[in-house]
C-alpha cells in the first residue's frame, strides 16, 4: 500500500514524513515532545511548522533531545518494574546519559551555545 | 511471593531458557586465541592472498562455534560483510526472543529497539531534509535492521530522498492513540 505513494513536492514529502514518523511510530512520541518543547504548543499540530523546525534546527540538537526523552522514558520504565531491573538498568541509563552530557558539554565549550547546554543536562 | 515464584515458569520458564541457551554461544577465551593466532600467522606469511588466507582461517576456526554457519554461505569475505552477517544473526536471535517474550519483558526489548529505530528515522529525516540528491537505496541499507527495516527493501528503485519517508516507518508497528493533537490537523 505504502509503496503506491510517491511524493513529488517537498510540501507532500513532509506531510507524509511527519504523519508516519510522528504519528504510526512507538518512537513518535518522543519526537512528538522535542517539537512541543523547542516550538510553541501549536507547533505540533502544524504541519508547516514542523517543515521549518526540521529544516532550522541543526541535526546533533534534535538527535541529542529525542534521545535525552528516550533515555528518561527507558530510565521511568526500567524504575517501575522494579528489583534487579532497576538496578542494573537505572545504573547504565544514567552513565549513558553521563556520557551524553559530558560529550555535549566538552564539545560546545568556547561556543556560545548555553541554552544547548542547560537543555542537554539530564539527572 | 510464593506463589510468584510458583508462576515463573509459566511466563518466563522458556525465554530464560533461551537466553541460557544463547549465552552459551558466546565465543569463549579460547576461540578468541584461536582467532587472534590465525590473524597472526596471515600478514607474516606476506604475499596477495594473506587476506584471503586469513579469512579462511576465521572461518576454519568458527567453525564449531555457533557462528559456524553464519559465513558459510558467502564465497568471499570482507570486513563489513562480517559485521553484516554478525548483526543479522543477533537480530535473528533478538526477534526470537522477542517474539516469545511477554509483559514487561516484551517491553523492555522495545525500548532497546527504540534506540535504534530512532537513529534509523533521524537518517531518514537528514536524507530527506539535506538539499543535495542521496541516494535512496544506500539509506534505506545503512538503517540498523532491529529498527525495523523489513519492508524498506521495497523501495530500491526509489532514487530521490523524496521517496524515501513512508520507507522506514511503514514497518513499525502502529501506535494510534497517541497525538490526537496532530492526527486532527492531517
Amino acid at each position: 500500500m505504502k509503496s503506491v505513494l510517491a511524493f513529488e513536492d517537498l510540501g507532500e514529502d513532509f506531510h507524509a514524513l511527519y504523519r508516519t514518523v510522528l504519528v504510526d511510530t512507538p518512537v513518535g512520541k518522543y519526537f512528538t515532545q522535542f517539537l512541543r518543547e523547542v516550538a510553541e504548543e501549536s507547533a505540533a499540530s502544524d504541519i508547516e511548522h514542523v517543515r521549518a523546525t526540521f529544516a532550522e534546527i541543526p541535526m546533533p540538537l534534535i538527535e541529542n533531545s529525542v534521545k535525552k526523552y528516550y533515555l528518561e522514558d527507558f530510565y521511568a520504565f526500567c524504575e517501575g518494574v522494579g528489583g534487579e531491573t532497576a538496578a542494573v538498568m537505572c545504573a547504565l541509563l544514567s552513565a549513558r546519559a553521563d556520557i551524553t552530557s559530558v560529550n555535549i558539554t566538552v564539545n560546545s565549550l568556547h561556543t556560545d551555545l548555553s541554552r544547548v547546554r542547560s537543555r542537554m543536562v539530564w539527572s | 511471593m510464593s506463589l510468584d515464584i510458583a508462576l515463573w515458569n509459566m511466563e518466563n520458564g522458556f525465554v530464560e531458557g533461551l537466553i541460557r541457551g544463547l549465552r552459551s554461544t558466546f565465543l569463549t577465551d579460547t576461540e578468541y586465541a584461536n582467532l587472534k593466532e590465525g590473524g597472526k600467522r596471515a600478514p607474516g606469511g606476506a604475499g596477495g592472498g594473506s587476506q584471503k588466507e586469513d579469512f579462511e582461517d576465521m572461518r576454519l576456526s568458527l567453525q564449531e562455534t555457533d557462528y559456524g554457519t553464519f559465513l558459510a554461505a558467502e564465497p568471499s569475505l570482507d570486513p563489513k560483510l562480517i559485521g553484516l552477517r554478525a548483526t543479522a544473526k543477533w537480530v535473528r536471535e533478538m526477534r526470537y526472543v522477542r517474539s516469545t517474550a511477554t509483559g514487561d519483558l516484551a517491553k523492555f526489548l522495545d525500548f532497546v529497539s527504540y534506540e535504534y529505530m530512532i537513529d534509523n528515522i533521524l537518517d531518514l529525516i537528514k536524507a530527506a531534509t539535506s538539499s543535495q540528491t542521496v541516494d535512496a537505496q544506500a539509506v534505506v541499507a545503512g538503517c540498523h535492521p532491529l529498527g525495523a527495516c523489513a519492508r524498506a527493501r521495497g523501495y530500491p528503485s526509489a532514487s530521490s530522498a523524496h521517496r524515501l519517508s513512508p520507507a522506514l516507518p511503514s514497518s513499525i508497528p502502529c501506535r494510534r492513540h497517541r497525538l490526537q493533537a496532530c492526527s486532527k490537523s492531517l
